[in-house]
């Protein structure tokens, strides 16, 4: 497949990262929106309506044009490097990947609030942690993803050690990007235990304690894009093993190989590959459609009751 | 949660300061939990640095925190009597009763009810 098309599907997947606002105040999908509160569980009276819709807003702007450069650089890499078909694809994909993560969390980080004069202020008076914010389940995904990433590298390379052919060149880009994904994959997930603590630290701005609560949603929000960035390259990482792994067992040169020989290591890292995806993918499946994310939050909320704050002009 | 009011004319430090302290005091705040770095709570809440950590060193003095250094405010054990140890054990003897209690569905007075009626016999 082109890098044209591969291009065209990160602008796709991207513009998925920006659902609610599109990055703008102007145009608001109320569907998505009525979603996003409703999956929130917090009632959303007319007078903060808006200043949940900037914190979207910015964040999912930030997104975008964090996805927006990843696709720009992984695009001029596939073509510095002359990969102009599905292996420039893997590098597009990684640059949405990890600038529409990065971006989703600067935004937090650069982002600038004004205090009105004579309105209250509000704030927690116990410190957060990650686990405020994050289930247990995410945390630990996150954690095991650079070892995740690591075993299928490992396993794939000594499989083909077993061919000689698997020596030749033009299998060489596969092994580079395999390798390089399961580096990046460390880098990405100690990048990532950085910056959310740099998160942590930002101060969170509001009048109300319902406020407070929808500023965690969307901070939620953010850590849990944060912290899929080294999921998702231990994901790609194992699949990309696959994929080098069957272009070597399926060349014509493999004809010379015992049959059993090859279909043994095609199994043997299939089976790897796709248990790593599945213990990555489903915790963070869970995450998404069970309650446990909101779980999380509402230990955070324990003491508050929304309930008065939420009545006032209901939209 | 704490609260500042900027139009009170009870001065924010005070305003702060009292709310912990009330916060301690109602078990909201709990022995070892952690209060927020004193940056953070100044950016949360529009305050200047000073005031937070002004706050934080008052109720220190009070034995209502103690600061660990790099590692940020706790809340302290209070103190009732006994030292510290036996205030730890003690502390961690009644949080284990009260959340057993409580979690027969028990009201709060009830629970104080049944504790006098217990030292009473």
């Amino acid at each position: 497949m082109s890098i044209a098309i591969w291009i065209a599907i990160g602008v796709a997947v991207l513009a998925a990262a920006a659902p609610i606002t599109q990055g703008g105040l102007r145009k608001i999908d109320e569907k998505q929106l009525g979603k996003y509160v409703a999956k929130a569980g917090l009632p959303l009276p007319s007078h903060l309506r808006e200043p949940l819709l900037r914190r979207i807003a910015a964040r999912e702007r930030w997104a975008l044009n964090g996805g927006l450069i990843g696709i720009v650089l992984g695009a001029a890499l596939a073509f510095v490097t002359r990969s102009l078909d599905s292996q420039g694809g893997v590098l597009v994909m990684l640059g949405v990947v990890f600038g529409s993560s990065v971006g989703g969390v600067l935004a937090i980080l650069l982002g600038r609030h004004q205090f009105a004069p004579d309105a209250p202020r509000m704030a927690r008076s116990r410190a957060t942690e990650l686990g405020d914010y994050l289930t247990v389940g995410e945390r630990r995904t996150a954690r095991f993803a650079p070892l995740a990433a690591l075993v299928p590298a490992i396993v794939a390379t000594l499989m083909l050690a077993l061919l000689p052919h698997s020596d030749a060149p033009e299998f060489g880009w596969w092994r580079v990007v395999t390798w390089v994904s399961a580096g990046l994959t460390l880098v990405v997930w100690l990048g990532s235990e950085v910056l959310s603590r740099k998160v942590l630290e930002r101060p969170q701005h509001a009048e109300s304690s319902l406020e407070l609560a929808w500023d965690d949603v969307c901070r939620a929000e953010s850590l849990r894009g944060l912290f899929s960035s080294p999921v998702g390259m231990a994901v790609l990482t194992s699949l990309s093993s696959l994929i080098m792994v069957g272009l070597v067992i399926t060349d014509a040169a493999a004809s010379g190989a015992p049959v059993q020989l090859l279909a043994t290591i095609g199994i043997v890292v299939m089976a790897v590959s796709l248990l790593v995806v599945v213990a990555l993918l489903i915790p963070g499946m869970m995450a998404l459609a069970g309650p446990y994310r909101q779980q999380v939050l509402r230990q955070l909320w324990a003491d508050a009751d929304f309930t008065a704050e939420g009545r006032e002009r209901t939209c | 949660m704490l609260r500042i009011d900027p139009t009170s004319p009870t001065p924010p430090y005070e305003q702060l300061r009292h709310q912990l302290i009330d916060q301690i005091g109602r078990g909201e705040l709990a022995p070892g939990d952690k209060l927020p770095a004193v940056r953070r709570l100044a950016l949360d809440l529009g305050l200047a640095p000073n005031t937070v950590a002004r706050t934080y060193r008052e109720l220190e003095a009070g034995g209502y925190v103690h600061t660990r250094g790099r590692n940020g405010t706790i809340v302290a054990t209070p103190d009732l009597g006994g030292g510290a140890d036996i205030a730890e054990r003690a502390t961690a003897l009644t949080t284990e009763y009260v959340t057993a209690m409580l979690g027969l569905g028990l009201s709060r007075e009830t629970v104080v009810r049944y504790l006098q009626r217990g030292i009473a016999a």
